[in-house]
């Protein structure tokens, strides 16, 4: 009789089981694990102590190994970063190249992304390849290679001009990675695109440019702006690259503060690094509400 | 009376404030085939989840040949399931997904392999044991799925909306052979669905679920003939409704007021409770199902029937029957299911031509309406 | 669905041109620029002709070069495994947390990586140190186990030294590669992330139904399932990784260099173009085969899913 046999096995299992008051078997409850819970978060403290120790270092009125002892509390050392010439030539000038970056990368990632996802066309995988190459390939690749290009074109002395004229190298530079990351991300909204509705609007009678103007760039709006947000902190993030375009006169705010820690390690650095980490926070945050307020 | 191999005692079950089942007892017979059936959202899949082991009753218990099995995982119950999407393991052969259940057991290698050859050749799937799942048609996978349950010789298969994502055709034909696996195996199986038809052509016993409370079990005949609620009546099949407004007890016979009936002698089982003299009917419905009313041109008296006179409407060929719609008036109308020969007939006649749908009274019953 | 290019000409030039224009001008020719460059020798002091040599390559093995190649792999590797070993469970809790926790725990776990990546490469200084926050905290647990083991009697056992002694991070390979898993971790976690959100969890109660243990599942169907995900995950932590320039050349301390840092120093301070632009080229095309392999491995899943019938 298995009947007979089933039922032994069954009291076995619940008097070793049974002791356990809420037997809960479900296999994807990763996330109430405790000692999943606490590598998680020990993981988030290694990613942010050294952010959040950085900040409250840049009041530590200490000047030199400014990031050892706590001192007291100063917020001098902002001052002194926003009266640093060289520093505050610096931010603009990488606020003025994402700006810049900003504005084309996303003309020619919305035309890209619209050509890949409309269009049937030979050699298409090998556009493909080229257009998400500047994405994966190493940057110090790309810095090198921008380098010898500008050199070997004679461009390196657009450094000498007059600003913002100076900074065209390394804007040139930050477009030619960024666009293809804003043609992916637009490229992927176009996906969840209906074509229905566009047929629906030649159905009842709107001219190609009308289809354009109110069904296809309404719908790659959200994509539009998450590239623009994508370009401007990109470019507002890159060292490597800009380290290789850049000349005496064209230095941006990453490349300045590299300067300045190879020199020595001081709490101004440290404010100077806070104000552009608030600067990303409030990017994020503007990001976030502008996708809630789609959302809703 | 044999014990019941599967027995749920009391059983409810709370999410957060919800309740997704409410107090259900139930037993299943060994080698049946039973039927959970009730609308999206009853509770008859987390029903089925609970004997599988994935949810665990708030209250109540799950008895497994009389032995209590409610705090046992799933892996320690002699009971298996074939999923709704059959969560055949894509990245092993048909083979590995077959014989996973044996190699758990640490069954030998030899034995595993025999079994599994014996399991693919039950579902007709011999020669298919090195091909993957993505090379499968959807009945393949279903085939699959159910082998690599059976194989283990569980006490009861679970399966959880087996015919639902398969087309039309396949739907029959794999209907019959799960029939068949059934006999074959004798294996007790339990079915979830929300067809009705399904549930009637499978199962000899079906349990009617509705928000999480059990409705009625029987026979799918009994359930048909003699079902214990509106509800019930218009799930398996359908049913027209009249409101009842009030119900007389006279000297043991009812006679029953419904809103476009007028007041009929009712000779059924007078409902508990019901004291004699004049009573409201709220509550309560007479039903009619559309297969039982009849359609004629000419008012003849026909012996023990009622009457409803109506204009033709629409009549919607399905085949070997049609559905005629009667309009009664603006805001009523009923629908008879005729023969073909019947429906040409009534075909020829026009728009608002005036006709007469007629029943038996006794094919009539007198039932508390769904809405509670 | 899609339209052939010739239905549309105009449309096609005006969406093309500018794109793939401005990468053959200011990507395909820098590259071929590199290429020419490699198979160059130095005339003047800025002055290169190209004239076909293979000197450039053949320096590559040069044993102190190749040297460098070997650690840089040997980081990068380490750095990744780190990364799918931290990362995965990381994935794990956040694809298995509420539909409301997702977007935040997702957030929390971006955040610094939207954040300047000198800025966080220069705080992980601060935290590095001889005198930095780690060894801080390890003077912390040191003591707080020599009280432990006070308190059990173990204290003359001999298990603990009597005072710890900071360790040395900067200007060590253990330190790189701390700095090179804190900037790559949270991308590392977003392929993990995707794949383990899509996972169809009734296969793991399949699992679970057929009698396996916790476990079990995990090593048979989850692991296999999230396959994918690791591998874009390893490639994406792997190939940044070996290109690495600032976390070597701030945490390394000059003793740590990769070889980012050797080309880096070819292009600012050695002026020798060609051997830089040789030693780019070879990153390059490590790079390359990164990905082919990982386009292979997707290019034979794919065929087995289109076999079906």
């Amino acid at each position: 009789m298995p009947g007979v046999h089933v039922a032994q096995k069954i009291e076995a299992d619940t008097v070793r089981f049974g002791l356990l008051r809420r037997v809960r078997y479900e296999p994807f409850n990763y996330s109430r694990r405790w000692s999943l819970r606490t590598l998680f978060l020990i993981a988030t403290v290694f990613l942010y102590a050294p952010i959040v120790v950085l900040v409250i270092f840049s009041f530590n009125d200490s000047r030199r190994g400014g990031n050892v002892i706590w001192k007291g509390f100063t917020t001098k050392y902002y001052s002194k970063a926003f009266q640093n010439d060289e520093l505050m030539l610096a931010f603009a000038n990488s606020l003025t190249i994402a700006l810049v970056t900003m504005v084309l990368a996303v003309i020619l990632g919305t035309l890209t992304a619209v050509l890949l996802w409309r269009f049937r066309f030979p050699f298409k995988p090998l556009v493909e390849g080229l257009v998400s190459l500047p994405i994966v390939i190493p940057e110090i690749c790309m810095g090198v290679s921008l380098a010898l290009f500008f050199s070997s074109m004679g461009w390196m002395k657009t450094g000498n001009l007059m600003w913002p004229l100076n900074l065209v190298n390394i804007t040139i530079a930050h477009i030619t990675f960024c666009f293809p990351f804003a043609a992916m991300v637009i490229r992927a909204r176009l996906d969840s695109f209906n074509r229905e509705t566009e047929e629906a609007a030649r159905d009842l009678g709107a001219s190609e440019w009308r289809v354009l103007k109110d069904i296809l760039i309404p719908h790659m709006r959200p994509g539009i702006i998450a590239a623009a947000l994508l370009a401007f902190t990109l470019s507002l993030d890159d060292f490597v690259i800009t380290f290789f375009t850049s000349g005496p006169n064209t230095v941006t705010f990453p490349v300045k503060i590299y300067s300045m820690v190879r020199f020595s390690v001081t709490p101004e650095i440290n404010a100077a690094s806070t104000v552009l980490i608030l600067m990303t926070l409030i990017l994020t945050w503007l990001a976030l509400r502008y996708q809630r307020a789609l959302e809703r | 009376m044999t014990e019941p191999i599967i027995s749920i005692r009391g059983v409810s079950k709370r999410f957060g404030g919800v309740t997704a089942i409410d107090n259900i007892s139930l037993d299943i017979e060994a080698g049946e085939i039973f039927a959970l059936l009730g609308p999206s959202g009853c509770g008859k899949s987390t029903l089925l989840r609970m004997l599988a082991g994935f949810e665990h009753p708030s209250d109540g218990s799950v008895l497994l040949d009389g032995k209590d099995l409610t705090r046992l995982p799933p892996n320690r119950r002699p009971i298996n399931m074939v999923f709704q999407s059959y969560a055949v393991f894509p990245h092993m052969t048909v083979a590995k997904n077959v014989a996973y259940g044996l190699e758990m057991e640490r069954t030998k290698r030899s034995e595993i392999r025999t079994r599994v050859a014996q399991a693919l050749e039950q579902v007709q799937l011999e020669g298919l044991g090195d091909r993957r799942p993505d090379q499968l048609s959807g009945g393949q996978r279903q085939r699959v799925a159910v082998a690599r349950a059976l194989i283990k010789r569980p006490r009861v298969l679970l399966l959880d909306e087996p015919l639902s994502a398969l087309d039309a055709k396949l739907r029959d034909a794999m209907r019959l052979e799960l029939v068949k696996l059934q006999e074959m195996s004798g294996v007790t199986f339990i079915i979830v669905t929300h067809d009705q038809y399904e549930a009637m052509a499978l199962a000899d016993r079906i349990a009617v679920l509705e928000n999480g409370c059990l409705r009625q079990v029987d026979t799918p005949r009994s359930l048909y003939n003699n079902p214990v609620d509106a509800f019930v009546a218009d799930f398996i099949g359908n049913v027209h409704t009249f409101d009842v407004s009030k119900i007389d007890l006279v000297e043991g016979r009812m006679r029953v007021h419904a809103d476009i009936l007028g007041p009929l002698m009712i000779d059924k089982p007078i409902p508990e409770g019901l004291l004699p003299g004049v009573q409201t009917g709220r509550g309560r419905v007479l039903t009619i199902r559309p297969e039982s009313i009849g359609i004629k041109t000419g008012e003849t008296y026909v012996p023990g029937h009622l009457t409803v006179s109506g204009t033709m409407g629409d009549i919607a060929f399905q085949g070997q029957h049609s559905v005629v719609e009667i309009r009664i008036n603006n805001s009523r109308s009923i629908s008879a299911i005729v023969d073909d020969a019947t429906a040409r007939e009534l075909d020829g006649l026009g728009h608002e031509t005036t006709v007469h749908a007629h029943w038996a009274v006794a094919d009539m019953h007198l039932l508390e309406s769904s809405i509670n | 669905m899609q339209q052939r290019a010739g239905q549309r000409p105009a449309a096609f030039i005006a969406t093309g041109l500018p794109g793939i224009g401005w990468l053959l001008a200011f990507f395909v020719a820098p590259l071929s620029i590199i290429l020419l460059y490699s198979f160059g020798e130095n005339v003047s002091l800025t002055q290169v002709e190209t004239t076909g040599t293979l000197e450039n390559y053949r320096r590559i093995f040069e044993p102190e070069i190749l040297k460098l190649g070997w650690r840089s792999i040997r980081i990068a590797f380490i750095s990744t495994l780190i990364c799918l070993v931290i990362g995965f469970p990381m994935a794990l809790v956040i694809a298995t947390s509420s539909q409301r926790a997702k977007p935040w725990l997702l957030l929390l776990i971006m955040l610094p990586f939207w954040t300047n990546l000198l800025i966080r490469t220069y705080a992980l200084l601060n935290i590095l140190g001889t005198r930095g926050r780690l060894n801080e905290l390890l003077v912390w647990l040191h003591g707080g186990m020599r009280q432990a083991l006070d308190i059990i009697g173990l204290s003359e056992a001999g298990l603990l030294a009597d005072r710890f002694t900071p360790i040395t991070f900067l200007g060590t390979e253990g330190g790189v590669i701390y700095g090179i898993v804190y900037v790559s971790l949270p991308f590392a976690i977003l392929p993990l992330y995707s794949v383990l959100e899509r996972m169809d969890t009734s296969l793991l109660e399949a699992s679970i139904d057929l009698g396996a243990g916790q476990w079990t599942t995990f090593r048979r169907v989850l692991l296999p399932l999230a396959l994918p995900g690791v591998l874009t995950a390893a490639v994406i932590t792997f190939i940044p990784a070996l290109g690495q320039f600032l976390t070597p050349d701030l945490l390394g301390r000059g003793q740590v260099d990769m070889i980012a840092n050797v080309i880096e120093r070819q292009f600012k301070r050695a002026n020798d173009w060609p051997f830089g632009s040789a030693l780019s080229l070879t990153l390059l095309y490590v790079t390359f085969l990164l990905l082919t392999l990982r386009a292979f491995s997707d290019a034979r899943r794919a065929r087995r899913t289109e076999n079906r019938g």
